[in-house]
């Protein structure tokens, strides 16, 4: 069985079979159960269903635990109540990975609709591991690698060599069907896989504004504004201090 | 005997060295200085430390990012006013979305 699957998983992921049409269909999903623990911060917004559509090309991640619409809650530590936006696309991040290239949409400050930057998939430095561990009818390798502020332990399938997983990692010889993070806060657990001919979804960029500028440029400005802020605040009598939260991503290195 | 006479000797020619400078001059010191090193250091004054004012923090979320102001909390004037501030620093941020100061 294990056979079939790989055969299917070549014939229609071998590169040269690719095309502009056929990019955009996937031929199979892993859905992934994520959760995020980081205490006091809105992280509860990460939790839940996630899933990886793919094909050899390109691969698209969504958070189908993501409200559909904006909400918001009272936490006893905030004065004000803490407002999550939500989206019916469930924040998809985009890639492509021959290009080596990502398009991630989140929740920002600059825009109702959401905002769409241009990352780089692959750049993790991994180390290859001889363990070994099964996920569903896939024998995984293990590998290690540090990825923006936190070290990870993925477990990918040689059987499909597809250099993606879930969120932005990805890089690997093969599709990663499970990962976590070795700090205990993130953890991607494996929930099943579906490997067809007649898989529904299309990948597709994501809707959004577009800024037209990479993640780390991205979060470089807005150091730059909030550190600003908090000056001006400061220089007119606030007593202020402006930080970041921890997330996912601690930091936002190339 | 010998050492009878010897201690003797000794405490009879001691006696009368003593006895020919009988008045000890003591030195008459005209400017008093003090010897910081003589100082006792085994004197211990309690002074109250001065104690930090308690803050008071008044937080409020803008996507990732958090945003703080504090108040002296016995400064009630300025405290009640750090709500207006928060919420005008969530504004010049973009973030006053839908939320509203009480």
């Amino acid at each position: 069985m294990k056979f079939v699957i790989s055969i299917l998983v070549l014939l229609f992921a071998w590169p040269g079979q690719a095309n502009s049409q056929s990019d955009s269909i996937p031929i199979g999903r892993v859905v992934y159960a994520r959760t995020v623990d980081l205490p006091g911060t809105p992280s509860m917004r990460l939790n839940g269903k996630t899933s990886l559509l793919f094909n050899s090309v390109r691969s698209l991640f969504i958070h189908h635990g993501a409200f559909a619409g904006d909400t918001s809650y009272q936490d006893d530590q905030y004065v004000f109540p803490v407002h999550i936006k939500g989206d019916s696309e469930g924040f998809p991040i985009y890639k492509l990975h021959q290009e080596r290239r990502m398009l991630s949409k989140f929740s920002c400050r600059q825009s109702d609709a959401h905002c769409i930057v241009s990352d780089t998939l692959g750049h993790i430095n991994w180390k290859l591991h001889s363990d070994q561990k099964d996920f569903g009818p896939y024998t995984c390798q293990k590998a290690t690698g540090v990825f923006r502020g936190r070290e990870y332990e993925a477990w990918y399938a040689l059987d499909i060599p597809i250099p993606s997983g879930p969120h932005k990692l990805g890089g690997l010889p093969g599709l990663i069907l499970e990962a976590r993070s070795l700090d205990g806060v993130v953890e991607y657990r494996f929930a099943g896989i579906e490997i067809s001919n007649r898989m529904k979804g299309i990948l597709q960029p994501p809707s959004g504004t577009h800024l037209g500028i990479s993640y780390t440029e991205y979060m470089d400005s807005e150091k730059q504004f909030f550190e600003n802020l908090e000056k001006e605040a400061r220089a007119s009598g606030i007593n202020t201090t402006i930080s970041f939260l921890p997330d996912i991503e601690l930091s936002w290195e190339r | 005997m010998k050492k009878v006479f010897l201690l003797f000797a000794l405490l009879v020619c001691g006696q009368f060295t003593f006895a020919s400078n009988p008045v000890q001059t003591l030195p008459v010191y005209s400017d008093l200085t003090v010897d910081s090193n003589s100082i006792p250091t085994d004197i211990h004054v309690s002074i109250e430390p001065e104690e930090e004012p308690d803050l008071c923090w008044n937080c409020a979320t803008c996507e990732n990012v958090l945003i703080c102001v504090y108040c002296i909390c016995t400064n009630t004037e300025d405290c009640a006013d750090s709500y207006d501030k928060l919420f005008n620093l969530l504004c010049a941020a973009g973030c006053c979305y839908n939320v509203s100061p009480d």
